[in-house]
C-alpha cells in the first residue's frame, strides 16, 4: 500500500455497506465524518485522550480518530445516528447496542448532557459498560468505565446515574416485582 | 383578564433530542461547497524577532493556494480594538491579528496556508522557512517590572498593562489601628476554558454572497459561521478591522460545543481566515486543534496576591487590602486585563468591611493572552477574602463560620454599597450560610468525619460563602466605565399564521439551555403552551443586538427580562385581537396554553388568531394592523448579585498527599429559578471545573516560555470518578429591578470551589487554618502537615 | 498482536499472573484497550506504562523478526533502553512474548495516579514464588513512572528474600527504595516526591504479594 493516491475501501456503516476511495492518511473519523456524511461523531482531541470520537467497530468501542480508515476494510462500524434513532425500513441486520436509546432518555431525564459534544461518546461508552457490568453495576464501576470520556460541562453525575438507573434495571430478576 | 401561572419549570431540554442522535450540528459539522481549509504557522519560541519567512517553497506545494504573512493581514487589516479598555492610561499594542515583526509567546501565529484540504495545509505550514532573533523570555512578573526587564511591547515603557486603585473609608492605612492584622501571600495557577469542542470559523466572503453591485470599496458580503458567544462584538470588530460596513457582514453561530468565555473572547484566527477568504475567493475553514487550543485559547486566572486583614479583638473585621498581580500573557485579549481588575470591585465578597484598599495589576510575560474563564475574575477574590477571613480566625481562635457569620451584610442592610464600586442588591447573605451548615449537618457529614477520622483517615468539611455579579449591566454606565459596549437585550417575539411563536434572542446556546429557559420564559408570559414556542439565536441577521454576548450570566436577568417584557407586549397584541373575534371585552378573557378563553367556555386559539392576523384579516375590525410581533429592549438598571454558600468535604492520602472532593452542597440564591436541573447543572458544572483547577489541571511553562501542558496527558481536567457527590439548594430572593425575578447562575459554581477546598483540607489536617496559600494544592505541603500529625 | 482487553479473558494467562486483570484495568481506558496490544505496549515503551513493568516482573523473552526472515530473542531485560526507546531496530517486529510458567507466582501491583483514571506517577508490581521448601523465592520488585524505564529493583529483591516473610523486615525492604530510584523533576512533581511515592507503591505492591493468605506475614 503507497503511501498517496487513494485506495478502495470496503465498509458497512450502520447497517448498510458502503465503498469509499480514501487517502492512506485519513483517520476513521475523518472518514465517517468527510466522506459518510455522518458528523454525529465529533473529534475533541484527535490523540485518543477524550472519547468524543467513540465509535462501534466490530461490537466494540474504539476511538475513531485514533484508527486509519484502511484499518477498518470488511469491517462493521456504527456510530450515534445509526444507535440511536430507529433503523430504516430496509436495515436488514438488527441495530447494535439495544440498551442505547433507553440511555438516551434517561440522560434526558437527568439533564444528563449541556452543549452535547461528549454525548454521543458517553452513550456508546456508557451503554457497553453497562451491558458489560451485568447485574453487577454500580456507580464505580460506571465511572471507571467511563474514565476515557470527557464531559467539561456537566460534571458527570446525570451520566454516571443514568447508566446506573437504565442498568439496573435491565438486570434486575425479573422474577421480582419492581414496587409501583 | 387573568394570565396563565404556568412556569413549565418541569420541561424536559428542547435541546437534547438533536444532540442525543447526533444530528445538532457544531462549526466543523458545516462546510460549504468549494470550501478551502487554513492551517496556522504558530511560533514555537516565546520571544524572538521575525528576521525572515520564505514561503516560497510552501507557496508552490500541490494544493496549496496561498500562504499569508504579516505583510498580507497588514495591508488587508488594522489592529483588533481591545473590548475591555476601561481603565485610565491603560496602554495599547496596535497589534494585528498576525505577527509582524515580533512573536511574543509559543503560539503566535506568523502566517497561514490556505489548501485544499488541512492535511495539505499542514504539510505546507512545515514548509515555510522562518528565521527568528531570539529574544530572551519574560516569564517571571518581578522579574518582567524589573528596570532592566526586556520590554515586551518597545512603545511601552515598561511591561504594565495598566493598574487600577479602589478603595473605601480610609483604605489601607485603617490596618495599622487594627487590634489584629494577617498578611497572606497567595498565588493561583493558570487555568482555561477547556471546552471540548475547540474553536473554529468558516469564513465566505465573495460577490455572490449578494445580490447586485459593490458598494464603497467592499468585496462583497462576508459571511462568518463562528462558535462564539459574542456574535454582535465579533460582527463590529471585524467590520472596523476589515472596513467593512456592518450591513454587509453576516455572522452565525451554530451549535456551540461548551465555551466557559475561552469563545466570548475574539481572536486573530477570526481575521486571518476572513482575509484568506477574500484573497482566495473561496470559502475557507479553520478549525483549531486540540494542541493548538492550549497555546492559541485565552488562558485565566493566574495571579499572585498580597493580602492582609484587620479586625478587632471580637473578630469585627475593619480593614482587607489587597494587591493584585495577573500574569498577563505577551499579546492583549480582548478583555485587557478585566478578570484581574474585578477585584477592585468583588473584594470584600459577601462581607460589610468599612475600609478597603484593593489594588491590581496587569504585568505582560511571554504566555499566551490572558482573557475570560467562568467567574472572570470573582473566584481569585473570592479566594483572596475567605482565605484571609480563615488565617483570621486562626489567629484569634474564632470558629471560621462564626467569624463570618459576625461579618457578613445582613438582609436589612440591603441594598449594600460594598465601597468598591458594587451595589449588592439583595439577599440573606447570612441564611445561606445558616441553611448550608444545617444541611450538611442533617445529612451527617460532621458524624461521618468523626467516623473517618476515627478510623484514621485525614477528611475534613469546608464551608464558605460567595457572591456572583450577574445581570452585565448597564449600558450608560459601562459607556462611561469607559466601555465601547452596552449591556442591554434586545428581544423579538413573534406568533406566526399558524399560532406558534418565535423568540429572537441575541444570546447564544453554548449548553446552558436557553432555548428552553427563554422559550419557558416566552410562555409563561405570553399564555402560550411552551412547545408552541421556539428560540432563534445566533443570526445577526434576524436576531436583535445583545450589548455584551453571552457571558457576564445575563441571559437570566437581562435576556430573560426582555423575552420576558417583549412576550407581555405580545399578550396584549393577542387579547386585543381574541376580544374582537370573541366579541368580548378583554376583562373577561383569560388566556392559557395557547388559548384564549371566555368566562363561559368561548374559545379562540393561537392558531385562530394568527389565521386572522396573518391570512384572514376580514376577520378583525379595521384598527387591528396584520401580524403580531413585539419587540423590548431591557436595559439593565444595574448588575444583580448572585450569592450563596457552599460545603465541601474532602479527603487527603495519607500515602501521597493527594485531595479527593466526596461531597458537595450548594446553597444558592439566584432570585427565581426558571429550570431547577437546567440551574442545578450550572452550579454543578462550574463547582467541577474549578475543582479541576484547585486540584489537578494547571497550565505550565518553563523559563524559556515553552508550554509544557499541551495536551490531554499533561493538562488534567476532572474525569467521571473526580467528582463527589453533589446537591444543590435554592433561595429565591426576586432582585427589586429586574423585571425576570431571576439573578444569573452560569458561573456561581465556579466562585467559592479553591476556598473550599482549602478549607477543607485545613479541617482534615493539623496545622489550623489559613496556611494554604496556593492553587492548584500541592499534595508535598500536604503530607508535611500529615508528617506533622504521624508520631 | 493480543488486544489488551483480550489478556482478562485468558484462563492460563490470568491462572500465571494473578494480578493481570487489575493491571490490565489500569492500562488506558476501556475505548483504547480494544485495539492497543500488549506488543504494542513494550514496543512503545512509555516509562508510565504498567505492561513493560509486568513482564519485566515475569522474566519474559521476546521473540523479534528480522527482515530476511531471521529471529532473535531478546531478554526483557535489555529491552527497555531509555525514555519511549527499546532494543528494536526499525526493521524488526515483536511477533511473541514468552514467559516462563512457573508455580505459586504471588503478585502484587500498585500505582498512584493525579486522577481517578490516569498515567501513572508512580507504580511497582511485586512478584515471588513459593518453594516446596516454604521459602520466598524468585523474588522481582519493579516500579515503572518513575524514570525513563520499568526498573528491577535488586537490593529489594535481596533483602524481601531474606526478611521471609517479617513485617518489619518488609518495611526495611521497601525503604531501600528511596536509594534506587532516580526520579527526575517533572511538570507537577519534584523528584523528592515521586522519591516518596516509590516508597508507598513498592511497599503496597509486597504486602499485595505477601498477603496473610500466602503464610509469609506472621
Amino acid at each position: 500500500m503507497s503511501g498517496t493516491g487513494t485506495h478502495q475501501l470496503s465498509i458497512s456503516i450502520n447497517g448498510r455497506h458502503e465503498n469509499f476511495d480514501v487517502e492512506p492518511r485519513s483517520t476513521l473519523a475523518e472518514l465517517l465524518r468527510e466522506q459518510a456524511g455522518l458528523t454525529g461523531t465529533k473529534i475533541g482531541c484527535e490523540q485518543g485522550s477524550c472519547g468524543a470520537c467513540t465509535i462501534l467497530f466490530d461490537g466494540e468501542q474504539v476511538r475513531s480518530c485514533l484508527m486509519f480508515a484502511v484499518q477498518a476494510a470488511d469491517s462493521e462500524v456504527w456510530t450515534i445516528e445509526g444507535l440511536a434513532s430507529p433503523p430504516p425500513e430496509n436495515q436488514t441486520s438488527p441495530t447494535p447496542l439495544a440498551g442505547l436509546p433507553e440511555l438516551a432518555e434517561a440522560f434526558k431525564r437527568n439533564h444528563a448532557l449541556q452543549c452535547g459534544f461528549c454525548t454521543p461518546g458517553m452513550l456508546i461508552a456508557g451503554t457497553l459498560i453497562g451491558e458489560a457490568c451485568g447485574g453487577a453495576i454500580n456507580e464505580e464501576r460506571v465511572k471507571e468505565g467511563l474514565s476515557g470520556n470527557i464531559c467539561r460541562c456537566t460534571g458527570y453525575q446525570g451520566i454516571v446515574q443514568s447508566v446506573v438507573e437504565v442498568f439496573e434495571l435491565k438486570t434486575s430478576n425479573p422474577a421480582a416485582e419492581k414496587p409501583q | 383578564m387573568t394570565g396563565s401561572n404556568e412556569t413549565f419549570k418541569e420541561v424536559l431540554r428542547f435541546e437534547d433530542d438533536a444532540l442525543l442522535n447526533g444530528s445538532r450540528r457544531f462549526i466543523d459539522d458545516l462546510e460549504p461547497r468549494g470550501t478551502l481549509h487554513i492551517a496556522m504557522a504558530r511560533s514555537p519560541v516565546a520571544h524572538a524577532r521575525l528576521a525572515s519567512i520564505d514561503i516560497a517553497k510552501s507557496s508552490s506545494m500541490p494544493g496549496v493556494h496561498t500562504v499569508l504573512t504579516g505583510e498580507d493581514i497588514s495591508r488587508h487589516s488594522t489592529p483588533t480594538p481591545i473590548g475591555w479598555e476601561h481603565i485610565a492610561d491603560q496602554r495599547r499594542t496596535e497589534s494585528l491579528a498576525m505577527a509582524t515583526s515580533t512573536v511574543r509567546y509559543v503560539g503566535h501565529i506568523v502566517a497561514a496556508v490556505v489548501a485544499e484540504t488541512r492535511a495539505i495545509a499542514e504539510d505546507a505550514v512545515d514548509a515555510i522557512e522562518i528565521d527568528y532573533d531570539l529574544l530572551p523570555a519574560v516569564m517571571d512578573v518581578d522579574a518582567a517590572r524589573e528596570p532592566n526587564a526586556p520590554i515586551l511591547h518597545s512603545s511601552w515603557p515598561d511591561n504594565v498593562l495598566a493598574t487600577d486603585q479602589q478603595t473605601s473609608g480610609d483604605g489601607r492605612s485603617a490596618l495599622k489601628s487594627a487590634h489584629t492584622i494577617v498578611d497572606l501571600e497567595l498565588d493561583i495557577g493558570r487555568a482555561f476554558g477547556c471546552p471540548l469542542e475547540t474553536r473554529g470559523v468558516i469564513a465566505d466572503w465573495g460577490l455572490q454572497n449578494q445580490a447586485g453591485s459593490q458598494r464603497s470599496g467592499s468585496v462583497g458580503r462576508l459571511i462568518v459561521d463562528l462558535n462564539s458567544q459574542s456574535p454582535n462584538r465579533v460582527r463590529e470588530v471585524l467590520s472596523q478591522v476589515l472596513g467593512v460596513s456592518v450591513s454587509d457582514l453576516l455572522v452565525r453561530v451554530p451549535a456551540i460545543g461548551g465555551g466557559f468565555g475561552a469563545k466570548a473572547n475574539y481572536y486573530g484566527e477570526e481575521i486571518i481566515t476572513c482575509i484568506a477568504s477574500k484573497v482566495c475567493g473561496r470559502p475557507v475553514k479553520y478549525i483549531e486543534d486540540r494542541s493548538e487550543s492550549f497555546v492559541a485559547t485565552s488562558h485565566a486566572r493566574d495571579a499572585k496576591m498580597s493580602v492582609s486583614i484587620g479586625a478587632d479583638g471580637d473578630g469585627s473585621i475593619v480593614a482587607f487590602r489587597s494587591d493584585v498581580v495577573g500574569t498577563l500573557g505577551g499579546e492583549v485579549s480582548s478583555v485587557g486585563m478585566g478578570p484581574i481588575w474585578v477585584s477592585t470591585r468583588a473584594g470584600t465578597g459577601s462581607y460589610q468591611i468599612p475600609n478597603a484598599d484593593i489594588t491590581t495589576t496587569g504585568v505582560m510575560t511571554n504566555r499566551t493572552p490572558f482573557g475570560s474563564f467562568r467567574g472572570w475574575g470573582s473566584p481569585i477574590a473570592n479566594f483572596a477574602i475567605e482565605r484571609a477571613i480563615d488565617a483570621l480566625a486562626d489567629r484569634l481562635s474564632i470558629d471560621p463560620i462564626d467569624l463570618r457569620l459576625k461579618n457578613m451584610v445582613r438582609p436589612e442592610q440591603m441594598p449594600f454599597q460594598n465601597g468598591l464600586g458594587w451595589r449588592l442588591d439583595s439577599g440573606d447573605y447570612p441564611e445561606a450560610l445558616r441553611r448550608t451548615l444545617k444541611s450538611v449537618t442533617q445529612a451527617g457529614w460532621f458524624d461521618e468525619v468523626t467516623d473517618a477520622t476515627s478510623n484514621g483517615r485525614f477528611v475534613g468539611i469546608g464551608l464558605v460563602n460567595f457572591i456572583e455579579a450577574t445581570g452585565v449591566g448597564n449600558s450608560r454606565k459601562m459607556g462611561r466605565l469607559p466601555m465601547e459596549q452596552g449591556g442591554f437585550d434586545e428581544a423579538v417575539v413573534r406568533m406566526d399564521s399558524t399560532g406558534t411563536v418565535q423568540v429572537f434572542t441575541g444570546q447564544t446556546g453554548m449548553g446552558q439551555g436557553i432555548e428552553t429557559t427563554l422559550a419557558q420564559v416566552c410562555a409563561t408570559a405570553l399564555g402560550a403552551n411552551v412547545n408552541d414556542v421556539r428560540v432563534v439565536f445566533g443570526d445577526t441577521d434576524s436576531c436583535p443586538y445583545t450589548g455584551y454576548g453571552t457571558g457576564g450570566c445575563r441571559t437570566a436577568p437581562v435576556a430573560a427580562s426582555s423575552v420576558m417584557l417583549a412576550s407581555q407586549d405580545l399578550q396584549g397584541q393577542v387579547l386585543e385581537m381574541a376580544a374582537s373575534l370573541l366579541n368580548l371585552d378583554e376583562a373577561e378573557l383569560t388566556i392559557s396554553n395557547s388559548a384564549v378563553s371566555g368566562p363561559t367556555g368561548e374559545k379562540v386559539t393561537f392558531a385562530d388568531i394568527g389565521t386572522a392576523a396573518y391570512r384572514k384579516l376580514n376577520r378583525l375590525p379595521e384598527h387591528h394592523s396584520p401580524t403580531l410581533q413585539a419587540r423590548y429592549v431591557w436595559d439593565p438598571v444595574d448588575r444583580t448579585i448572585g450569592y450563596g454558600s457552599i460545603a465541601v468535604m474532602v479527603e487527603v492520602c495519607a500515602d501521597t498527599g493527594l485531595v479527593s472532593v466526596l461531597r458537595y452542597h450548594a446553597v444558592d440564591d439566584c432570585g427565581y429559578v426558571i429550570n431547577p436541573a437546567i440551574v442545578d447543572g450550572q452550579v454543578m458544572g462550574g463547582f467541577v471545573q474549578v475543582l479541576g483547577s484547585t486540584l489537578m489541571e494547571e497550565l505550565r511553562y518553563d523559563e524559556d516560555g515553552n508550554p509544557l501542558t499541551t495536551t490531554f496527558r499533561d493538562y488534567l481536567v476532572p474525569l467521571a470518578g473526580d467528582v463527589p457527590e453533589m446537591t444543590v439548594e435554592h433561595m429565591e430572593t426576586l432582585p427589586p429591578d429586574v423585571p425576570s425575578g431571576s439573578k444569573g447562575v452560569g458561573e456561581a459554581g465556579t466562585m467559592a470551589a479553591m476556598s473550599a477546598i482549602a478549607q477543607a483540607v485545613e479541617h482534615a489536617l493539623p496545622g489550623g487554618y489559613g496556611w494554604i496559600r496556593s492553587i492548584p494544592l500541592s499534595p508535598e505541603l500536604l503530607l508535611h502537615h500529615i508528617d506533622a500529625a504521624t508520631p | 498482536m493480543t488486544r489488551q482487553d483480550q489478556m482478562g479473558s485468558d484462563e492460563l494467562l490470568c491462572e500465571h499472573v494473578p494480578i493481570m486483570n487489575a493491571v490490565i484495568d489500569s492500562v488506558g481506558h476501556p475505548g483504547t484497550r480494544t485495539r492497543g496490544t500488549i506488543g504494542g505496549s513494550l514496543c512503545h515503551a512509555d516509562p508510565a506504562a504498567e505492561l513493560p513493568a509486568l513482564f519485566l516482573a515475569l522474566d519474559a523473552q521476546l521473540v523479534v523478526a528480522q527482515a530476511g526472515g531471521t529471529t532473535r530473542t531478546i531478554a526483557i531485560e535489555s529491552f527497555f533502553t531509555g525514555h519511549f526507546e527499546t532494543a528494536l531496530h526499525s526493521d524488526e517486529l515483536l511477533t511473541e512474548i514468552q514467559i516462563p510458567i512457573t508455580p505459586q507466582r504471588h503478585m502484587g501491583f500498585h500505582e498512584i495516579t493525579a486522577r481517578s483514571s490516569d498515567f501513572a506517577m508512580a507504580g511497582a508490581i511485586a512478584s515471588a514464588t513459593l518453594a516446596a521448601s516454604g521459602t520466598l523465592d524468585a523474588v522481582r520488585v519493579v516500579t515503572f513512572g518513575l524514570g525513563d524505564r520499568p526498573v528491577r529493583l535488586r537490593d529489594v529483591e535481596i533483602a524481601v528474600a531474606n526478611a521471609q516473610g517479617d513485617p518489619t523486615a518488609l518495611r526495611s525492604a521497601a525503604q531501600l527504595t528511596k536509594d534506587l530510584v532516580l526520579p527526575r523533576d517533572e511538570i507537577h512533581l519534584s523528584a523528592n516526591y515521586r522519591t516518596r511515592l516509590a516508597v508507598a507503591v513498592v511497599q503496597r505492591a509486597l504486602e499485595g504479594a505477601l498477603a496473610v493468605e500466602s503464610g509469609f506475614i506472621r
